[in-house]
């Protein structure tokens, strides 16, 4: 298998330690480690997983076991962030996660959320008041285990329940 | 939980800079080891909207000394910007290019291209609309291709209609009916009562071009330009927010290109140089912005300033209470006052003055609101304004008339 990343409709914002990826297609947001950033960034379709061990263990300067990568790049495939034809060949979850077992490692490499409404500008919000509490009911998941929760799961489809859209009058029937 | 106040408060301080010494990060260091109130810190952080150069500044300096909770909580509100900015830089886009094709010349007021021009990125600085300045000839154009592609009035300030715009009216709201995006269309740099004569034209003429995260062209107001809106801005908000400070902050920081002495003269020439010298003030007294030597001299000269200064610094580090009673008719009195105060002739501020005490008398849109009326019949305004004010506070226009006057001035 020679995982191909997409790079279509995506944009990237690093933050420390970790780098947060908006894919315009379906409006989620991906949060991944340096490990996922890694594989997905030398994703081109010429690489084996055996190849992508090898670079992210040079990176990180410590030795990556294939499981790891493999489990990258199915995370990744489940956040749409590798093409669908270069993952054909992707093993199954449960086979990844025992592969993973045996190494002896948990993969927490990638999060994804439904991006939430952005909060109204600070300056239409007198006290901060809104700003400031919008984030008491948010949470964002931390890079889950691999633990078969897949893509429609609660686990990777939620958003800030307390998050009010803006009113918005109708005018034209006023 | 608890800690030493004055040190969380230097901590905050300190974390807020975009460019940190070797002295800042060790006092960093130093403040985090000896336990600071983090409620107090965050808190601060998050109603500053801060969050993100703080997390930046933690995470950089001494990512090991931080509780795993205060780590947590740092770090989903950093993503919650970076979401927040990266779908705003998304609808920016598409609005840019959408202008684009009608051929619609636009300059992107604070938003993406700032943070990306100050701080590298949209999830350090804090932004949840889109700012869009365009020619007032293009604003029909502007606001029907907008109406058309899903964006719709707010409900606040001015309408949709042209005929209903007032002259003290800058700019149209408008919120993206499904995405929840708001975004302003401006055909003025500032109210006119602001008294501040940078126009529309020279922020086109300065415009320079900022790369977007996703590789759209947008472009921003040259770094001057840049400058005397945020003083301005910020003098008109009473500098409630230290990011508005860490803008001034972080542009004399990053464009170093640009002329502090001769943003002041030009400054002077607008009518706008005590707002220039409060921004100034502030930056250097809260984030050691680095100002040259004359540009110091005239700040401390200007002793004036220094209350201002001390009542900004009051404002933005005091502990957050919940939201409190009237906090609106607070901030219109406070505000009218950094306003009266920034004003540096006699004939600005009874021009602001007017302004104000007339808003409370004049038409505005909730009036057209209240009552349709056909275009010959506007003047009647006049005589609905006054009974829509007796029907929405009753009695309070007679027992409690100065809050009914600030309630009035804003409805």
């Amino acid at each position: 298998m020679k995982p191909l990343a997409r790079k279509k409709d995506i944009i990237v914002e690093e933050l420390p330690g970790e780098t947060v990826i908006f894919d315009k297609k379906n409006n989620k947001v991906h949060c991944l480690n340096s490990i996922a950033l890694t594989v997905w960034a030398n994703a081109n379709g010429k690489r084996s997983i055996a190849d992508l061990a090898k670079i992210v263990a040079a990176e990180s300067d410590c030795p990556c076991d294939d499981a790891v990568i493999e489990s990258a790049v199915h995370q990744l495939a489940e956040a749409e962030l590798i093409e669908e034809t270069s993952t054909e060949k992707l093993l199954s979850r449960r086979d990844v996660g025992r592969k993973l077992a045996l190494a002896g490692s948990c993969a927490a490499l990638v999060a994804t959320i439904v991006a939430p409404t952005p909060a109204k500008a600070s300056s239409q919000d007198p006290t901060g008041w809104h700003t400031a509490h919008r984030s008491d009911g948010w949470f964002w998941p931390e890079p889950t285990a691999f633990n078969g929760a897949g893509k429609g799961s609660p686990k990777y489809q939620f958003g800030n329940r307390r998050t009010k859209r803006h009113h918005v009058p109708n005018l034209r029937n006023s | 939980m608890g800690g030493n106040p004055s040190g969380t408060v230097e901590l905050f301080l300190l974390c807020a800079r975009t460019g940190l010494s070797e002295s800042d990060c060790e006092r960093i260091r130093e403040i985090v080891r000896n336990g600071p109130d983090w409620d107090l810190m965050l808190s601060l952080a998050e109603r500053n909207e801060v969050m993100g150069l703080v997390h930046s500044s933690l995470s950089g300096v001494c990512p090991e000394l931080l509780p795993r909770a205060i780590r947590s909580r740092l770090r989903s509100t950093a993503l919650l910007y970076a979401s927040d900015g990266l779908q705003l830089t998304v609808k920016l886009a598409e609005v840019l290019q959408l202008f684009e094709t009608e051929g619609i010349e636009a300059v992107v007021l604070k938003g993406p291209p700032l943070a990306v021009s100050l701080y590298g990125g949209v999830s350090l600085r804090r932004f949840g609309d889109l700012d869009i300045l365009i020619h007032f000839d293009d604003f029909s154009r502007a606001r029907d291709l907008l109406l058309r592609n899903g964006f719709q009035w707010d409900g606040k300030g001015s309408e949709c209609e042209p005929g209903t715009l007032s002259e003290t009216d800058k700019h149209l709201s408008l919120v993206h009916s499904t995405q929840g995006v708001a975004l302003e269309l401006h055909w003025s740099c500032e109210e006119p009562a602001a008294r501040f004569a940078l126009t529309t034209e020279d922020v086109f003429q300065s415009a320079a071009r900022v790369l977007l995260p996703d590789g759209t062209p947008a472009r921003c107001p040259g770094p001057e330009e840049q400058f005397l809106l945020l003083a301005a801005h910020g003098a008109r908000h009473g500098w409630k927010h230290l990011k508005w400070v860490c803008d001034i902050a972080g542009l004399i920081r990053k464009r170093t290109d640009m002329e502090l002495h001769a943003v002041l003269k030009r400054a002077r020439e607008l009518g706008c140089r005590r707002r220039v010298l409060l921004a100034l003030a502030v930056a250097a007294e809260l984030l050691g912005a680095p100002l040259p030597a004359p540009v110091l001299g005239e700040v401390e000269a200007t002793r004036s300033l220094q209350k201002l200064v001390i009542e900004i610094r009051g404002t933005v580090t005091s502990p957050q209470q919940d939201r409190p009673p009237k906090t609106s008719e607070i901030a219109e009195d406070r505000q009218l006052r950094f306003a009266m105060y920034c004003r540096e002739r006699a004939w600005d501020r009874l021009l602001l003055a007017g302004t104000r005490y007339s808003s409370s008398v004049l038409p505005n849109s909730r009036d057209f609101e209240f009552v349709k009326l056909p275009a010959g019949f506007r003047w009647l305004y006049w005589l609905v304004r006054p009974v829509r004010l007796l029907c929405c506070y009753g009695l309070r226009c007679f027992t409690e008339p100065s809050r009914w006057f600030a309630e009035s001035i804003r409805g």
